[in-house]
């Protein structure tokens, strides 16, 4: 495993282009390109404005830049460096923007989503999408590139109009029985429209691509519902987190829930391996190695336990948008694995809590769920069950699956990337000067390397190729 | 008799007081009880009766008083005081013989009532404290029963204030019930408050949007724009379309055709499981048929028609299924068929494996006659058999390793005792070689004391002729002296006798060594010594022995001098250091000759007595 140097970067901005050849990367209101494979700077670009957003376009031929503040988005194309294009959204403001599917629109929403404005790179013409909701997700793409599906609001009903993105068409439109919609996300085949009510209620329901509904699933009423919804790659099943700290699988078939995982803080199953993130030598640790070689800090809890107890954080729940429940979900590119966290990375709360959140349902089992923001849950989605458990020192910040096998980086905001895969667990030491803090992290979708980012910089990590991956990762029982 | 029952009657009165007195009081103990009550008893009684009969009897009234007490005593059945009467006027006299009797009675009387009394006393005792017991358990009993009925009126007390909290609770729990109830109104109307004011509230945010998108759009926002260097051309290449209705409706047939795929990718999938589970079912169907067609003779000799109707079914069945075409018939028909023979294969298959089951269980049930399958009670019978033989054997084993732990203790010991018979065993052959060295010592010695002895005999003889010589010589100045010594003539009986002495004590010097025997020592010196000192004991020992020869040395003064200094030596005889005196004693063999050889012979019989045993 080896790493570049370290760049700076702004507002935690780095994007591989969908290509994977290029990588850019802000800094305050300069864009750099630059070659993946010799990290040269291709080209560099100097915006109006510091940078608050940048996306590439699907075929990585032109970049976009928005700035929020200003109104601006600016456009970069890599193969003419002259070529230029700036949007300005002027009073109306902007608050997102991104590209069509094709890569030749730019949707930018208004303040107070007024509207969403789709500008193309090819004529003149210029769409307006009026009644655009703001919400968690309120726009979605499908797969292929074909059809949007936008959430709207209109007259205090929640809407869904799906448009033919090659012309802006609308093909559907159509009104959802939720309360609060809050978010969309279509199925990777492109024919299922998954559709979450707000979190106030728990309701999932499902359209078709010709708005038919296909089916509604409640899980329970009364408690705080829906908190984040990942589609299987395989479009076989759909995985809804909730605030009860369990995600529910459902298939496509019926539509019913074929099992639900929970996340309790004491892991019973003696076949389930816990990764427990150990500091091994703390003053290794403190005294900067120039390269320190890459240390398993990661060991495997003794499996002669039968019980297993996570480090769980009781989180504030009188709050609004309480740190609990199933916050990220994601599913291996393979279909076999998902990995979860339960509770959100949050700073210990002062003082004693005065009101605790009961859920009002009838059902005495279910409780309040523990927060256990340290942990990602690894789930077999063949057998149906809890794979492994990593437990990190701080709670994980952000994970991400390697897009070609099932690989799984994480980062918890410490100088340290763990990966984890079904041979095993390690974790490396970011090299360089200082606390490299890795904040996030994003793959190259060759698997062959990732972006580690932190507040001010960010660097590669170049993981050995396939012969050599057997080296790198070794048995769980070499983490000693 | 009146006035002794006066005389009794306050001290039975008495009695009964005091037992009155001591069973009320309870703690005293019986033995206390009893001595007092003896004590109370038997000091006025002494003084009743001696105050009775010092009133009882005067000079005045002994006649009366006779004539009274004979009364009294014939009224008794006692024989009468006075004498037979002779005549009637004849006064008659006291029969002494008969006071006496009657008096001897009387106090045998006396003795056998006290002895009643007593007894009547110990009874009433032993009543007073069984009464006593008795109270007392009655007092216990009532104690208790009045704390046990305190206890239940504490617990009905209890009872019904649990019962009054019960209560409480339930009009509590009915009041939060109905508070709950209230609640769930309010919420529910509070509810729907808020989404009403949520709705105008977002008709009113609307309807501010609409105004400010208005606002605008109609200013003709000259910022809102976008330059471009130039146009670019699209992904695709293709130019853009004009929207029309022809382009609408290819988006639908598009959007169609898409969901068409889907649903016809899925339904490819599905029937290539349909096909793979149908294919699964026809495989286990014949892998049924071809298990169960083995049997099919048995079954029907077994004579049943059901099965025997099904099988023959089956068979068609199979010969249907068996061609290729039934694949592409329509599912319901291939279902049903498929599901039907399959169903009754099952059956069949089923009560194959009931009928198995049975067949095994007959065989266990036989196996019990036949006892080739070990019973389950004697299987428990074995097991208990081998649980127990463990046990044996294990106590076996602990008691061996016991006895090894002791052995290997016990072992110390003896190889102790061998290493010590080892020792002995060289020690006796060292003193078996020292005493083959003692054994040829003593020849040499004796050989020595032969030549001693020979020239002590010489000795002897040359003293005899000296002794004559002097006799003659002294014969001759006696002969010569006029005037008579009384003294010297005494001088001379001593000399005289001590010269028979001396004679014979070398004499038995001589024979000692083969008597080799101390108290051949002994024997032979009262002999010898007898006629010097009378006071010597019966058996005298060595120091006697050599008293009597320092006795014999005052007077003959010619060879003891060499012996006196060696006195002390010979004296204390022990174990210890024999073999050291031995060497001392062997060494003054030219000394005086016959004193160390015997000497010599007297230690070598003690070392002699110590060896043979």
């Amino acid at each position: 495993m080896n790493f570049s140097e370290v760049f700076k970067l702004s507002s935690l901005l780095c994007k591989f282009s969908p290509d994977g050849k290029y990588l850019a990367s802000c800094v305050q209101y300069r864009l750099v390109i630059r070659d993946v494979n010799t990290l040269q700077i291709l080209q560099l670009y100097t915006c109006l404005d510091q940078i608050q957003h940048i996306e590439w376009s699907a075929d990585s031929l032109f970049i976009l830049c928005a700035m929020y503040k200003r109104g601006l988005v600016q456009v970069w194309s890599l193969e003419q460096p002259e070529w230029h294009c700036r949007i300005d959204e002027g009073s109306a403001g902007l608050v997102a923007s991104c590209w069509s599917p094709d890569g030749r629109h730019i949707l930018n929403t208004t303040e107070f989503h007024l509207r969403i404005t789709v500008w193309s790179l090819c004529t003149k013409s210029v769409s307006y999408i009026k009644y655009p909701k703001a919400c968690q997700q309120g726009i979605a793409f499908t797969r292929d590139g074909r059809y949007m599906a936008l959430a709207e609001r209109r007259d205090c009903k929640d809407h869904v109009s799906i448009f033919v993105c090659s012309d802006w068409q609308l093909l559907r439109h159509f009104d959802t029985e939720t309360q609060d919609l809050a978010g969309i996300e279509w199925a990777p085949n492109g024919c299922v429209l998954a559709v979450w009510d707000t979190c106030l209620e728990y309701k999932v329901l499902l359209y078709s691509l010709d708005g038919r509904l296909l089916s509604a699933y409640c899980a329970y009423e009364w408690s705080l519902g829906v908190k984040s919804v990942a589609w299987s790659p395989s479009s076989q099943f759909l995985a809804v987190g909730s605030y009860d700290g369990k995600v529910r699988i459902l298939n496509h078939v019926t539509w019913k829930m074929i099992t639900e995982f929970g996340h309790p803080a004491t892991v019973n199953n003696p076949k389930t391996v816990v990764y427990k993130e150990a500091e091994k030598n703390p003053q290794l640790a403190l005294g900067r190695l120039a390269f320190p070689a890459p240390r398993a800090a990661a060991s495997p809890a003794s499996n002669t336990e039968s019980k297993f107890s996570l480090q769980t954080l009781k989180p504030i729940a009188d709050r609004a948008n309480p740190k609990i429940g199933v916050g990220a979900l994601a599913f291996s590119p393979d279909n076999y694995f998902l990995a979860t966290r339960s509770g959100q990375w949050l700073r210990p709360a002062p003082g004693p809590l005065t009101l605790s959140f009961e859920p009002q349902c009838s059902d005495p089992r279910r409780r309040k769920p523990d927060s256990v923001p340290n942990a990602v849950w690894i789930w077999d989605i063949q057998k149906l069950r809890l794979f492994v458990v990593l437990e990190q020192l701080s709670p994980v910040r952000s994970f991400q699956w390697d897009p070609q096998q099932p690989r799984l980086a994480i980062c918890t905001g410490g100088s340290k990337v763990y990966l984890w895969s079904p041979a095993g667990c390690l974790s490396v030491q970011v090299p360089g000067e200082g606390d490299f803090q890795v904040l996030s992290l994003c793959w190259h979708f060759s698997g062959d390397s990732m972006a580690l980012l932190s507040k001010d910089h960010f660097c590669l990590c170049f993981l050995e190729t396939e012969e050599r991956v057997g080296t790198a990762f070794g048995r769980p029982g070499d983490h000693t | 008799m009146g006035e002794w029952m006066t005389v009794t009657d306050p001290d039975l009165s008495s009695e009964s007081k005091n037992i009155c007195q001591y069973t009320s009081e309870t703690k005293m103990s019986p033995s206390s009880l009893y001595s007092q009550q003896v004590l109370c008893s038997s000091i006025p009684l002494s003084k009743n009766v001696h105050s009775f009969f010092s009133a009882f009897c005067t000079e005045e009234n002994i006649e009366q008083s006779i004539s009274y007490l004979d009364q009294e005593l014939t009224t008794f059945g006692f024989p009468s005081l006075y004498e037979e009467s002779k005549g009637k006027d004849t006064k008659r006299e006291l029969n002494i013989v008969a006071v006496l009797n009657c008096m001897n009675e009387l106090l045998v009387l006396q003795r056998k009532n006290l002895l009643a009394q007593e007894n009547v006393e110990t009874q009433n005792l032993k009543l007073g404290s069984d009464m006593d017991h008795l109270q007392n358990c009655y007092a216990k009993l009532k104690e208790q029963l009045e704390t046990s009925r305190r206890e239940m009126i504490g617990l009905q007390e209890r009872d019904r204030q649990l019962q009054c909290k019960n209560r409480n609770l339930h009009q509590l729990l009915k009041n939060e019930k109905d508070e709950v109830q209230k609640l769930q109104n309010i919420i529910a109307s509070r509810a729907t408050q808020y989404n009403h004011d949520m709705k105008r509230k977002e008709r009113e945010y609307n309807k501010l949007k609409e105004r400010l998108h208005q606002l605008v759009m109609n200013k003709k926002d000259k910022k809102i724009a976008m330059e471009v260097l130039n146009y670019v051309g699209r992904a695709d290449g293709k130019r853009g379309s004009w929207r029309t209705g022809k382009t609408e409706a290819r988006n639908e047939d598009e959007m169609y055709k898409i969901l068409l795929n889907d649903y016809e990718y899925r339904q490819k999938q599905i029937l290539m499981e349909n096909a793979e589970l149908k294919k699964v079912l026809q495989q286990m169907k014949k892998e049924m048929i071809s298990l169960l067609s083995p049997q099919k003779q048995k079954p029907r000799e077994r004579a049943d028609d059901s099965t025997g109707t099904v099988l023959s079914d089956a068979e068609e069945d199979a010969g249907e299924l068996s061609r290729e075409s039934l694949w592409d018939l329509s599912c319901e028909t291939v279902r049903e068929q498929l599901t039907n023979s399959i169903r009754k294969q099952w059956r069949i298959l089923k009560s194959h494996v009931e009928k198995l089951d049975n067949q095994v269980s007959k065989v266990h049930l036989e196996g019990f006659n036949d006892e080739d399958v070990i019973s389950r009670q004697d299987h428990e019978q074995e097991t208990e058999k081998l649980e127990l033989e463990i046990q044996q054997c294990k106590e076996m084993i602990k008691t061996q390793q016991q006895l090894l732990q002791q052995l290997a203790t016990a072992c110390d010991d003896d190889t102790t005792s061998l290493l010590r018979d080892c020792y002995l065993l060289e020690e006796k052959e060292r003193l078996k070689e020292e005493w083959s060295l003692f054994k040829e010592q003593k020849k040499n010695f004796e050989k020595e004391r032969r030549s001693f002895t020979d020239a002590a005999i010489r000795l002897g003889l040359e003293r005899k002729a000296f002794e004559e010589e002097r006799a003659s010589w002294l014969k001759q100045q006696f002969l010569n002296m006029t005037t008579f010594d009384h003294q010297n003539s005494e001088n001379m009986k001593l000399f005289s006798a001590f010269s028979g002495s001396s004679d014979r004590d070398s004499l038995t010097v001589h024979s000692r060594p083969r008597q080799k025997k101390p108290h051949g020592v002994s024997n032979g010196s009262p002999v010898c010594t007898s006629k010097l000192t009378k006071s010597l004991p019966a058996s005298p020992s060595t120091s006697d022995f050599c008293q009597t020869r320092s006795c014999a040395s005052e007077h003959s003064s010619i060879n003891v001098l060499n012996i006196t200094p060696e006195e002390p030596k010979p004296n204390p005889v022990g174990r210890e250091g024999t073999n050291q005196k031995w060497s001392m004693a062997s060494r003054p063999g030219s000394q005086e000759g016959c004193y160390s050889g015997c000497s010599s012979t007297y230690r070598n019989s003690h070392v002699e007595k110590d060896d043979l045993p």
